[in-house]
Formats: C-alpha cells, sequence, structure tokens
C-alpha cells in the first residue's frame, strides 16, 4: 500500500501534530472498498478506528461495522503475537540468549500513545551474531521451521540481515543479526546496538526495545530500504520517532554516520515528510534535504527501491562492497557463488538457473551505472 | 457467591489486553481464547486495575448506571466467574 490511497494517508496521518493532510468530508462506497482494503493491507485499522471515534471522519453504519470487524481482528492477532514473544522471550532468557525487541510490540508500546494504534503482523528480536545460531535451534527445538536456509553454514551469523522461523500455526519469528539486508546491514555495527535500551511492560513481564535513537534509524532503513514501493506505516514510525523529545538527534547523527546509513535517515525523511505533508521549516528535514550522499550510499542506494535492479538478489550481490575484511569478503562472496544444494533448490531450484539470474542481474546493474551516481539530493516534498 | 461477596477481584497482572473503540480485548498469558468485553463489561475491567469486592464494583455501577443493585450484582457475579475461569481476573491474595 503506497501513498496512492487518501483514506489509507489519511488514517496514517491522524493525530500527527503538524500534519496538513485530512480524510476526505465523505466516503463513498467504492472509495470505502478501496480504501478499507489498503487501510487493512497497511495495518492501519488502528488509526482509522480512532479517527472515526474521534468524529474526524464520518463512516456510515455499514462501513463502521467493516471497520470494527478488521480492526478487532488486527489486534486479536497482535495479542496472540505478544504472547508467543513473552514465551520466546522467556525462552531465550532461561537459555541466557541476550535479545532486543525490535519493530512491533516495541513500537507500539514505546512510541505510540496507545498500542492499538499500531497493530503488527510478526515478531522480530535482535540477537547477537555469536547466539544467532543457538537460538535458531532453541526455536527449531520448539517446532519451529527456517524459512530459508542459508547460502553456507555461518553464512546468517556472519553477514545477513535476518533469519525468520515459522512456528505450526504460522507465527514468524525473525531474528536479526542488523537492521536491513544487503550493503547498509553489512556497514551497521550489530554490536552496538546492544549498548543502548528502552524497556517496556507487556503483560506484567519488562521486555526490552533498542534505544530511540536505534528504533529512528531501524524505521528509517524499514520505510526506505524494505519494499520497492516504500511502505505507509514505517513511515508514520518515523514521523513517531523523529517528532518525539526523546530521540536525540545528535546520537542518531552519530550513530548513522557511523553505520554509513546517513543517507537512508534523510531518504526516508523526506519521504515521510513528503507523504504526511510536515511542515518543511522542521529541523530534522531541513538537515535532510540538503544532505549530499557519499560515493558508497549512492552506489548502496543503487540496491533497495524503486531502482530497476532492485531484489534480494541484487541486494546481496551489493553487499560485497560494503563487507569488511578481505578475508571476509572472499567468504561472502564465495558463500554467494557456490551455495550449498538446499539453499540453490529453496531460491533458484537448480544450479542452472542460479547461473542464467546471476548473469541478468549482473547485466541489468552495469546499465543504469552512470546516471545513478550522480549526487542529486532529492527533496521528496510533494505536499509543503 | 454470596460468601464471595467480600473476596476482592483484580486483573491479572499476566493477562494481556489492547483497549479498542468498540471495547477491550483480552489474552490470558497462557490461554487461547481472545475475550472481547464491550460495554459495561468494559468499564467492569477498567474498574478492576484496583482490587475491589463485589459489594464496591456492585455500588460503583449501580451508581453509574442507576439500575437495580440486584440485577447488576446478579450480572457482575456471572461475568466474574467467567474471567476468573479464562484466567484474566483473580482474588487478591
Amino acid at each position: 500500500v503506497t501513498a496512492k490511497n487518501t483514506l489509507a494517508v489519511a488514517s496514517l496521518a491522524y493525530g500527527l501534530p503538524g500534519s496538513g493532510v485530512e480524510f476526505p468530508g465523505e466516503v463513498g462506497r467504492v472509495e470505502w472498498e478501496r480504501g478499507h482494503r489498503a487501510v487493512v493491507l497497511a495495518g492501519l485499522t488502528g488509526m482509522l478506528s480512532a479517527a472515526a471515534h474521534d468524529g474526524a471522519v464520518t463512516l456510515d453504519e455499514e462501513q463502521q461495522a467493516d471497520l470494527t470487524e478488521t480492526n478487532i481482528n488486527a489486534q486479536r492477532a497482535a495479542l496472540r503475537l505478544e504472547q508467543r514473544l513473552l514465551e520466546v522471550s522467556d525462552f531465550f532468557g532461561r537459555g541466557s540468549i541476550e535479545h532486543r525487541v525490535l519493530k512491533g510490540a516495541a513500537t507500539a508500546h514505546l512510541d505510540y500513545p496507545a498500542p492499538d494504534l499500531r497493530p503488527f503482523s510478526d515478531i522480530d528480536l535482535l540477537i547477537h551474531a555469536r547466539d544467532l545460531d543457538e537460538a535458531i535451534a532453541a526455536l527449531e527445538s520448539r517446532g519451529g521451521q527456517r524459512r530459508f536456509d542459508e547460502p553456507r553454514t555461518g553464512f546468517a551469523a556472519r553477514f545477513s540481515k535476518a533469519v525468520c522461523v515459522v512456528s505450526d500455526d504460522g507465527i514468524e519469528v525473525d531474528l536479526h543479526r542488523s537492521l536491513a539486508e544487503g550493503p547498509f546491514g553489512l556497514t551497521m555495527a550489530p554490536e552496538e546496538l546492544f549498548e543502548s535500551r528502552e524497556s517496556f511492560v507487556l503483560a506484567g513481564r519488562k521486555l526490552d526495545a533498542l534505544g530511540p535513537a536505534e528504533r529512528l534509524i531501524h524505521a528509517c532503513c524499514h520505510a526506505v530500504l524494505g519494499r520497492p514501493e516504500p511502505e505507509l506505516r514505517p513511515q508514520r514510525d518515523v514521523a513517531q520517532l523523529a517528532l518525539a523529545e526523546t530521540v536525540d538527534r545528535d546520537r542518531v547523527e552519530q550513530l548513522s554516520e557511523r553505520w554509513r546509513c546517513r543517507a537512508v535517515v534523510a531518504q526516508a525523511i523526506r519521504l515521510t515528510w513528503g507523504t504526511l505533508a510536515l511542515p518543511a521549516d522542521d529541523a530534522w528535514h531541513r538537515w535532510a534535504v540538503t544532505y549530499v550522499p557519499d560515493r558508497f550510499e549512492r552506489r548502496a542506494l543503487r540496491n533497495y527501491g524503486d531502482a530497476p535492479q532492485q531484489s534480494y538478489a541484487r541486494q546481496a550481490i551489493g553487499g560485497t562492497l560494503a563487507v569488511r575484511g578481505l578475508g571476509d569478503k572472499v567468504r561472502y562472496a564465495f558463500a554467494l557463488a557456490f551455495p550449498k544444494r538446499s539453499y540453490v533448490g529453496s531460491r533458484d531450484r537448480g544450479y542452472g538457473r542460479r547461473l542464467v539470474r546471476g548473469v541478468r542481474l549482473w547485466l541489468r546493474s552495469a546499465r543504469p551505472r552512470a546516471r545513478a551516481d550522480r549526487p542529486v539530493p532529492d527533496t521528496g516534498i510533494k505536499n509543503s | 457467591m454470596s460468601n464471595r461477596a467480600r473476596d476482592r477481584w483484580c486483573k491479572r497482572a499476566d493477562t494481556l489486553e489492547r483497549s479498542l473503540p468498540s471495547g477491550v480485548l483480552l489474552l490470558p498469558a497462557r490461554g487461547d481464547d481472545v475475550i472481547l468485553l464491550a460495554g459495561t463489561g468494559r468499564e467492569l475491567w477498567g474498574l478492576l486495575t484496583e482490587p475491589r469486592s463485589t459489594d464496591e464494583l456492585t455500588a460503583e455501577l449501580a451508581r453509574r448506571y442507576a439500575g437495580d443493585a440486584s440485577n447488576i450484582r446478579a450480572d457482575i457475579e456471572a461475568v466474574l466467574t467467567e474471567l476468573e475461569r479464562d484466567g484474566v481476573v483473580g482474588e487478591e491474595a
């Protein structure tokens, strides 16, 4: 769901101070069908329900009944995920596997006025790279199954963003080593993510999340590096955090400079301010529109978003430029060039297909290079 | 139930909950079923943030709704029994 649906965008912006986005006066039948579907897909039923309850948008009886039902379903799912989160956190705690709750439950409880405004659909935990294999084994011992195999043994713990483990009831637990796939995930220092924390209480239990500055950087990564077309909800996460007084701007700048992802933060701010029509004179925005990405950032960004060569495979190949140290570069490239049979089987259905896809990706990535290397900052402002 | 009127009821701390415009959703720490409380059920849940006896709960809801206390008490007792069975409320130790 992108910024094209007015009901979804108005729901996204609801209650955000300074936003110039407003709900349409009346919601017709066709608009409701499209808009409601977009709101459900984007995980914005909580926002729209709050808006309807507060009288910011007028819905007829049938529309209100639709919304009540879909919102209850979304919140019910979030509660079940919280229940599982507590079980997994307990289990990891007993095994001394240190972890931080990412996104979903942490964002809902720490960064929004009430958790029902921000339902979520999976569980994300940050794990130390050294504990990743143990954490995966722990979930597998409880019936979980790894969604994708790794190219070579030890690859995930050294280079991956996350490993997804699916339980038999369909609940997904993403065990993160880093906050992004590809080059930006590889320039981060994941151990530094454990240096600060903020806690929240869930059913009487204290859980640790990342610190506020780290949460904002993660939200920025999610907003601009996640899907070819930016999702809406991560943009609200960016706005919630950036506009909160608890986030230390200097720390965000220091961390993002050290992790070589200032361009990601700048792009996420420009995107968010544009979608939510936030005031252009805000300090974050003033910084973001003047920020010029360096050469590494420009090259790395080509692997994400709506760039023509965007794909998981392309991000993986692009990661070569970010892996530190010659030994690790060789290990990384070797694992991707010559993965084990089970990995190839699940991703490419054979070595022949993998070779053909690799050549195509290489050819496609070679073409737009000259144009994409130009350092032209895009203001991203649509509504200011 | 009448001999339990003096017991003090409260939310169980390990209950997961979500407050929505349409009611409150509850999920016990080890339960399978999500419970939706709407209307006066939601108000009752709100009152259980602090331990209260059935007498106190009855008096408070009778004051808010100007209803018949004996009917309200019967409703409260039925709901509390169900919530206790579901594992989301308990008696204060």
